[in-house]
């Protein structure tokens, strides 16, 4: 019919945005699912209901990895198990830089595993620099008891 | 020569009512006109026919029809009397009269025919031999209409032809543009939100700081747990990551603690836990003693651990 054919010509001047509409939303939802909203730590922290959330830049993140063997010394990296392996000297050093960039938080990210007088001994060293507070990195449980 | 069942009809198409009806007559479509059932702005065209629609205002010969001036009818005829071939013998006084009166009786009835496809009395006098012939080719013509039929014509005057008021060019689709802008906006959003990444963690007392073996704290201002445990609500846990509270053993999970430090601080009024845990005591079970802590507001002290059973140094205490 001719009245079609004129709309169907009108339209034809415009882009038709509805597609793009359509990816853009895709996305959108894409994201929305896909994003962790929480940290993807690096060991297998221990389990915990209670916690509050640290953002990254807030505070300096210490990791304690799993001791290879019994009785080892758990190996003590820097940042969240990305950073290089470090002794409690420059756990210390690294706690007072951050705490001269406004990073008053310290996170603890040990291993569920891990000896808990070990996490202790870190925690002693950490806490020899003024004015910071601990905190143990947790993940929120799988399944509530 | 053909009589009034001849005439042409028109096909109207009711711009209001959206409806065409078929085969009326000029009388007809007066009448209508005249009864308001059809109006100027409806549309019109010839029977049977292809031809564009024409608004009926702009069809002249349907509304009032204007008979050819004699006078034209006259100079053709003078016209055609010098071709002999056209119309016989111009002595033929008598032929002429009856061809006069029938160009004028045919011309009142043909002339609201002309159409937009050029159908005049001018085809009188171009190839009709006798004056009956003539006029048949004047009459409405379906084959003549097909010759005339152009496809590219016609979509032509589609093209220009348009249902709508003069002021009716609204815009009927959305602009989705804004739309679209909405949403980048809405995944930047979340795209900047996304690195913005939450660590959950349990805040914990600072331990003290004191690293002293426990054999040389023992001496000094550390105090055994029999001495806080007024204070405290005892919690121990040993290597394996069995639990006891108040000495009494419990079951290594997080309703079975709540529900036996919610009782102890209930009956002693105490209101924080110390947790003495070995050194060899998983990480995960310290933990754990944490969140129990926190589930029902206690307050956390954290006695240094010592490698075997005895005594514990000063607790740190916070919660």
């Amino acid at each position: 019919m001719l009245l079609r054919r004129q709309a169907s010509e009108e339209r034809d001047e415009h882009i038709d945005m509805t597609p793009m509409v359509d990816v853009v939303f895709q996305l959108m939802t894409f994201m929305l699912f896909s994003v962790q909203m929480s940290g993807g730590e690096k060991v297998d922290v221990p389990p915990a209901r209670h916690g509050v959330g640290v953002v990254e830049t807030d505070a300096t993140f210490l990791t304690m990895l799993k001791p290879t063997a019994p009785g080892a010394a758990p190996q003590v990296l820097l940042g969240n198990g990305d950073g290089p392996s470090v002794t409690f000297d420059q756990v210390k050093k690294a706690v007072a830089d951050g705490l001269r960039e406004n990073k008053r938080k310290v996170v603890l990210q040990a291993d569920g595993d891990v000896p808990h007088g070990e996490v202790l001994k870190l925690a002693a060293a950490v806490t020899e620099v003024e004015g910071v507070t601990l905190h143990i990195g947790v993940q929120e449980p799988e399944a509530l008891k | 020569m053909k009589g009034e069942d001849a005439l042409p009809t028109w096909d109207v198409f009711h711009s209001e009512q959206l409806e065409v009806e078929r085969g009326l007559s000029v009388a007809q479509i007066r009448d209508g006109l005249s009864q308001g059932k059809i109006r100027d702005d409806d549309l019109i065209r010839p029977s049977g026919t292809n031809a564009p629609w024409a608004r009926l205002a702009d069809t002249p010969e349907v509304l009032a029809p204007e008979p050819l001036p004699l006078a034209e009818l006259d100079d053709r005829r003078d016209t055609s009397g010098e071709t002999p071939a056209m119309f016989g013998s111009p002595d033929d006084e008598e032929d002429l009269e009856i061809l006069e009166e029938d160009l004028q009786s045919e011309t009142d009835r043909l002339a609201f025919a002309a159409g937009p496809n050029d159908l005049s009395v001018r085809g009188l006098s171009r190839d009709g031999e006798d004056p009956a012939s003539s006029l048949e080719l004047v009459t409405w013509d379906d084959d003549l209409d097909e010759e005339e039929f152009d496809p590219q014509e016609e979509d032509e005057a589609a093209a220009e032809f348009t249902l709508s008021r003069g002021s009716a060019d609204t815009v009927e689709e959305l602009d989705l543009a804004a739309m679209v802008d909405v949403a980048f906006q809405l995944v930047l959003f979340f795209l900047v939100t996304a690195t913005t990444i939450l660590y959950k963690s349990l805040e914990v007392p600072k331990p003290n700081p004191e690293t002293n073996p426990p054999a040389a704290a023992a001496q000094g201002r550390s105090k055994s747990l029999e001495d806080l445990k007024d204070d405290f609500i005892l919690v121990e846990i040993d290597p394996a990551g069995a639990v006891k509270i108040d000495r009494e053993p419990v079951a290594s999970d997080m309703s079975a603690m709540v529900g036996r430090l919610r009782e102890a601080r209930e009956r002693t009024g105490r209101k924080a836990m110390l947790l003495s845990a070995d050194f060899s005591t998983p990480h995960k079970s310290a933990v754990l003693a944490y969140d129990a802590a926190n589930e029902i507001g206690l307050g956390i002290a954290i006695a240094r651990p010592t490698p075997g059973p005895g005594a514990a140094q000063a607790p740190a205490s916070g919660g």
